[in-house]
């Protein structure tokens, strides 16, 4: 099998978490079936115990739910699309639920709650992205000419407060997800990330989120257009200082082209 | 010792990628400081608690200001001091106003005049101003500018107990902390307390809440400050406070 994407992916603890000795609470999985890639973030909500955990849990079984699916002849239609996404975004956050509820009772003292994350699945398979969202992630897209688009962008709005996002395992979590399908035939390139970039990667008219930062996904982007790439390159990029000075969140990016 | 110092220290990464500074999201970040009569007649290390003060003031606001420019970038600081005149605004231009220019000024542009100590101990006056200009900050920021405000953040220096104007002792501060609960509630507010040595502990955790409530054990200004410097980052809770407080890893 040969694979059809270039991926990078990286993630780093945020200021708190390294002062505290503790990681990071996002979590992040990259898979290629057949051509069809998934691609998985989450941000367990910092304000909670087991957040972390919450994170890695919604990964692990994002991709337990998807990756025996994508060997399936994908859906045809935006409408077929939207559909699957009803169904893959149902069974991912009963089984989140369902999970994080034996979690907190095996080990007791915690509830459901203490789990809470956010969550983004992309699924590509050309020409269609496929994109189902708890929560405040990011994903940008890429056409030819180097066109980006904020395919998810982060919640806006002035009377909106920084990280008052529903999340799973909260039952409105479901309802409130976002679903997300594009026809891109002349896909380049995505880009997913968790909140801890969005200000860094984002140009914003007020409140608004409006598009993503031209030069600099141009520049993430050539980190992974090269034939070969260095798979540290993103993770030093995530850990360097120049990052670290300008956010004190978790931050975690996957950037993927089509070879 | 950081785990990641590895990736730090290397110079080769591609550091140079044109990252978006701008912000686009505005915190709010009240710091009330008790400067009554006792900060003049308390000694630390036989220096007067409001010289020491002041001498670590001018110490702190660079890396305040420096931070300013990175984590901090969005945050705008409201100082008010409760003591010598009353409740003052010592901030910005000086007055209570929650305009651009007024009161609230950028992390990255903070100043604070010399403290003078003496007087009486608004506190209840002083957490009253900050709640009100913080409410009309944010007001101005959403109508005016569009942007985004998180939840704001209180955070109380004092070494005594809240008196009137004149000096008596007040039960204000109960519907107080009973105004406070309504905020955290609804705002999303956030209280961070610091008692020296000399605080009424029973007011200042009902006014915080006994998460939110840290005593220290010494009138150690220059660690007081460090922790407030932690307590105004955006991705801190209670329990690391605590644990910079108590758990022996200050710097």
């Amino acid at each position: 099998m040969t694979a059809r994407w270039s991926v990078l992916g990286g993630s780093a603890a945020g200021g708190a978490h390294v002062r505290a000795g503790i990681s990071g609470q996002d979590a992040y999985a990259v898979h290629e079936v057949d051509g069809t890639l998934l691609l998985v973030t989450a941000d367990g909500a910092g304000s909670r115990r087991c957040a972390g955990t919450g994170a890695s849990l919604v990964v692990t079984l994002a991709v337990q739910l998807l990756v025996p699916l994508l060997g399936d002849q994908p859906p045809t239609s935006a409408a077929a699309w939207s559909g699957w996404l009803d169904l893959v975004g149902e069974r991912l956050f009963r089984r989140f639920r369902r999970a994080a509820r034996a979690l907190a009772r095996a080990v007791g003292g915690i509830e459901p709650d203490d789990l809470a994350t956010t969550v983004t699945v992309v699924v590509a398979r050309p020409p269609w992205v496929a994109v189902l969202a708890v929560g405040d992630g990011l994903v940008v897209v890429r056409a030819a000419g180097g066109h980006l688009d904020l395919l998810l962008a982060p919640p806006g709005g002035a009377d909106r407060q920084p990280g008052a996002t529903t999340l799973l395992p909260n039952a409105r979590a479901g309802e409130q997800a976002r679903r997300l399908v594009a026809r891109l035939p002349d896909l380049t390139g995505l880009a997913v990330c968790t909140d801890g970039l969005d200000s860094l990667l984002v140009e914003y008219d007020g409140s608004r989120p409006c598009q993503p930062g031209a030069a600099v996904f141009a520049q993430l982007f050539t980190l992974v257009d090269g034939a070969e790439t260095d798979p540290s390159t993103l993770v030093r990029l995530l850990n360097g200082r120049r990052v670290s000075s300008l956010t004190d969140d978790d931050r975690t990016l996957l950037l993927a082209v089509p070879r | 010792m950081n785990p990641f110092a590895l990736f730090e220290e290397d110079s080769d990464g591609p550091d140079e990628i044109p990252f978006i500074t701008d912000t686009h999201r505005r915190r709010f970040v009240a710091l009330l400081i008790d400067t009554s009569w006792s900060m003049a007649a308390t000694q630390s290390n036989g220096v007067r608690a409001i010289d020491a003060l002041n001498r670590e003031l001018a110490r702190w606001l660079p890396s305040v200001r420096a931070e300013g420019r990175g984590p901090l970038r969005d945050v705008e600081f409201l100082v008010i001091t409760f003591g010598a005149g009353g409740v003052g605004v010592v901030s910005g231009n000086g007055t209570p106003s929650a305009e651009d220019d007024g009161a609230f000024v950028p992390a990255s542009r903070l100043e604070l005049p010399t403290l003078v100590a003496g007087g009486a101990s608004p506190m209840v006056a002083a957490v009253d101003l900050a709640l009100t200009l913080v409410e009309q900050r944010r007001q101005h920021v959403q109508a005016v500018h569009a942007q985004q405000t998180g939840g704001p953040r209180l955070i109380l220096v004092s070494d005594g107990a809240p008196t009137d104007e004149e000096g008596n002792p007040t039960d204000d501060w109960r519907p107080l902390a009973r105004r406070l609960e309504q905020w955290r509630s609804t705002r999303r507010m956030q209280l961070f307390a610091f008692g020296v040595p000399g605080v009424d502990d029973e007011v200042m955790r009902a006014l915080a809440t006994p998460s939110g409530y840290f005593p220290l054990d010494d009138l150690d200004l220059r660690k007081l400050l460090d922790l407030i410097l932690v307590a105004t980052s955006d991705h801190v809770d209670f329990e690391r406070v605590r644990s910079q407080v108590y758990g022996g890893d200050l710097r």
